[in-house]
């Protein structure tokens, strides 16, 4: 048990517990946990996608294909992402929190930005473009971090908090 | 949809502007934002999704002239 444990990413593991940790203070579906878990799917097809990617950088006949489905998948994986939350939210006719609609955001953010900088580096090609898409990501990256396990751990405080008066 | 509009801009001028920031810190120290970031907390780095590419870009293809 504790070699699969092993095996499996740091990160996993804690996304993992935190949504299931979540799910049982609330012990209802969610926006939230809706959105978590479409983060989570999110998060294992760009690892994959980058990792193949990466794979092909060596291979000269595919630089260019590389370097136009580099922008295009994570913009496009990221539109449709927000569109998935946006239509699941509609057909179940449930109101996403106010966290979910900051995730999306983000994520509608990342899109535009991966599109705007593939049109920018294929014309002007600047140096702060560069940087802000360079530095603009890992800093998103640790903003949905920092929003998917606060509101876990507001959750958690909020249900002891409830449980404790119930006593 | 016209809050999805507005909060879609806050997000976009928030993360830009996070970039800016980030770009000013850049021209002062030779070590990126993110690195600073991750030495003074480096557990929310660690625990921090990898999408999107993580920033990282790839080579320029070469144009057939150049070849």
């Amino acid at each position: 048990m504790a070699e699969v444990l092993n095996s499996i990413p740091m990160p996993t593991l804690l996304y993992t517990a935190a949504l299931a940790i979540y799910l049982f203070c609330v012990k209802k579906f969610t926006s939230f946990s809706f959105v978590f878990v479409a983060i989570f799917a999110l998060n294992a097809v760009h690892l994959g996608v980058e990792y193949l990617f990466v794979s092909l950088f060596n291979t000269p006949q595919l630089a260019s294909f590389t370097y136009y489905a580099w922008y295009l998948t994570f913009g496009l994986t990221d539109f449709i992402f927000v569109g998935m939350i946006l239509f699941w939210s509609k057909q179940t006719n449930i109101q996403l929190e106010i966290v979910s609609k900051a995730l999306i955001g983000i994520y509608f953010s990342l899109g535009v930005l991966q599109i705007v900088r593939l049109v920018e580096r294929l014309t002007i090609d600047s140096e702060l473009m560069a940087i802000i898409y360079r530095e603009g990501i890992p800093f998103a990256n640790i903003v949905i971090a920092i929003l998917l396990f606060g509101y876990v751990f507001k959750t958690v405080i909020e249900s002891v908090v409830s449980n404790f008066r119930a006593l | 949809m016209k809050k999805g509009i507005k909060l879609a801009l806050f997000s976009a001028i928030t993360v830009l502007s996070g970039s800016t920031v980030a770009s000013e810190a850049e021209k002062v120290s030779s070590t990126s934002f993110i690195d600073e970031v991750c030495a003074f907390a480096p557990l929310v780095c660690m625990v921090s999704t990898h999408e999107n590419g993580g920033g990282f870009e790839p080579e320029k293809p070469k144009s057939k002239k150049e070849d």
